[in-house]
């Protein structure tokens, strides 16, 4: 569906709402995982967004695209919640119990349910160098595009896509022996 | 960098982090339902089920940590040893403001160590709000400045245990480390040896990497090449970070021989400071974490030598040009011409597809010439 169409809605209807979510919802919840590195934060996350769309759509003018309106609101809503006192709260758990070598059944299960062991050096990254990433990389953002999406320098995403790289290149290459292919 | 074409593993990030669809029909259903409903918002089960008992627990670390500490602030300076760290409106201050950290205790997988440090790390860089450098014997806090916590932070991560392990004994000095302050309110103390820019982790020695200690030297005030390195470097980086240069002008290229130093590019220097390895003034080990291996800090004859980069600081290196340390801005400008890119304290100029000469101005003139390799 033509971005375009939806910056002329003032309200969104059921059967738009629902393509709307069948079209990006899959990329929305991906990005929320990727910042928080949490299932259940991704959920919310996902839910929030489109709620927030679905009552606001009139906010979308059309200047950029319908997909990287909803990858910023899902950006900045996750680096929220990553930020709030709520997470915080919940870290205590943290506290009360703590961390062995020993992965927990759920960090396991994480693991192996990822789809291709990259994604696992890629959630290793550090938040400002893995959000970078993955929005070049994954969603085909160019570095201006980052930059406003992120309210950065373009200078500070190109030096931050930078460094991603070298960690990947040096981190996830040499774990799977793929050197040079 | 950017222009180069995408590493090949990037196609493997257009699919999805699982194999299995997690955003479900029945999500979206949820939400429709909620959307008709006016869209009052639910929380996940775990959420639910996370708020009550993080609320009882917040109730129990209050009484149990909070009430004292209430009752101790009396006593204690404004602001306590904590550095002042901007955080956001909706960032609470943390609950537990613990005044000692905890030793940093890791249990090493046994056999063979592999793998980097990152991974048995209990915080997450992202929750770190500080970083504090501790000299118990002189119970004095140096606060690491807030832009720089990420040299350290993030070079922990990437310790690698095998590589980076030092088989070397503690310099014997007065104990210094670094302490850890994160989110949660919790502090953790890295055992950290500037004169052998080691850290100290359950009974094990790791080498840090060259940006630590340079930064340390820096941080520290010390009379060092390596402090006063640091310090323009530091300051370029930030001119970068702010975008005061703009892009790189990839219009036009230097021939690579204009751009040597002493008539020698990065690699002939590379190679003659390795053979004249016994001469240098002296010589300090990291870990390479982009080489992962361990490498030597060099100073020789006013040339540093630090991980893919040579600098000259001495007066007598100059390109084939004439340009050396002392020569001004103008100067530069007439002998060799404009900079692919430029911010006050940094001119870089373009060899090939990469910037690999680079200018240091301080008041004006050259304070540092610096090749470098990119990996």
């Amino acid at each position: 569906m033509e971005h375009s169409y939806y910056s002329y809605l003032t309200e969104l209807d059921p059967e738009s709402f629902r393509n709307l979510m069948n079209e990006y919802g899959q990329d929305v919840w991906n990005l929320a995982f990727v910042l928080t590195r949490r299932h259940e934060l991704a959920d919310d996350i996902t839910q929030d967004v489109f709620l927030n769309v679905y009552q606001n759509i009139t906010s979308f003018r059309g200047q950029s695209s319908m997909k990287t309106w909803l990858l910023s609101i899902t950006r900045n809503r996750s680096i929220n919640v990553l930020r709030t006192a709520f997470m915080r709260k919940v870290t205590l758990m943290d506290i009360v119990a703590p961390k062995t070598s020993v992965p927990s059944a759920e960090h396991s299960a994480l693991e192996h349910t990822l789809s291709e062991e990259i994604w696992a050096a890629v959630l290793k990254l550090p938040l400002k160098l893995r959000e970078v990433l993955i929005l070049h990389a994954k969603y085909e953002l160019s570095t201006k595009e980052i930059s406003e999406l992120l309210k950065l320098p373009e200078g500070t995403v190109k030096s931050r896509l930078s460094r991603a790289r070298v960690k990947m290149n040096t981190g996830w290459k040499e774990a799977n022996h793929v050197e040079g292919t | 960098m950017l222009k180069e074409p995408n590493p090949h593993w990037y196609t493997r990030l257009k699919g999805s982090p699982h194999a299995r669809k997690t955003f479900t029909p029945d999500k979206i259903r949820q939400i429709e339902l909620l959307a008709a409903s006016g869209g009052k918002k639910t929380m996940s089960r775990k959420s639910l089920i996370i708020w009550p008992a993080a609320a009882l627990l917040s109730a129990a670390v209050f009484f149990i940590f909070i009430s004292p500490l209430l009752e101790q602030q009396g006593n204690q300076p404004p602001g306590g040893n904590r550095p002042a760290v901007n955080q956001p409106e909706d960032i609470e201050t943390p609950v537990i403001d613990q005044p000692a950290g905890s030793l940093l205790e890791i249990e090493f997988p046994e056999g063979e160590p592999e793998g980097t440090l990152g991974v048995l790390l209990p915080f997450k860089s992202e929750d770190v709000t500080g970083l504090e450098w501790i000299h118990s014997a002189e119970s004095v806090a140096t606060p690491i400045p807030e832009e720089r916590i990420y040299t350290v932070i993030n070079n922990l991560y990437w310790v690698d245990l095998n590589k980076a392990m030092a088989k070397i004994e503690s310099s014997g000095k007065p104990q210094t480390m670094f302490r850890i302050h994160t989110a949660e309110g919790k502090s953790w103390d890295v055992p950290y040896d500037i004169e052998t820019n080691t850290y100290a982790i359950s009974g094990q020695r790791f080498y840090a990497n060259d940006a630590v200690l340079m930064m340390m030297h820096n941080v520290l005030g010390l009379e060092s090449p390596l402090a006063a390195w640091d310090k323009v470097k530091e300051k370029a980086r930030l001119e970068q970070e702010s975008n005061e240069g703009g892009s790189v002008d990839e219009s036009f290229q230097y021939d690579s021989d204009r751009l040597t130093v002493g008539g020698k590019d990065y690699d002939r220097w590379s190679e003659d400071l390795a053979e004249s390895a016994d001469t240098t003034d002296w010589t300090i080990s990291y870990y390479d974490d982009l080489l992962a291996e361990v490498q030597q800090i060099r100073f020789v004859s006013g040339i540093l030598t630090l991980s893919l980069e040579v600098v000259f600081t001495s007066e007598t290196y100059r390109t084939p040009d004439g340009i050396g340390v002392g020569t001004t801005r103008e100067e530069v400008t007439e002998l060799l011409g404009p900079a692919n890119l430029a911010t006050e304290t940094r001119w870089s100029y373009k060899v090939g597809d990469f910037l690999k000469f680079h200018l240091y101005f301080v008041e004006d003139k050259v304070a540092y010439l610096s090749l470098t390799q990119p990996l």
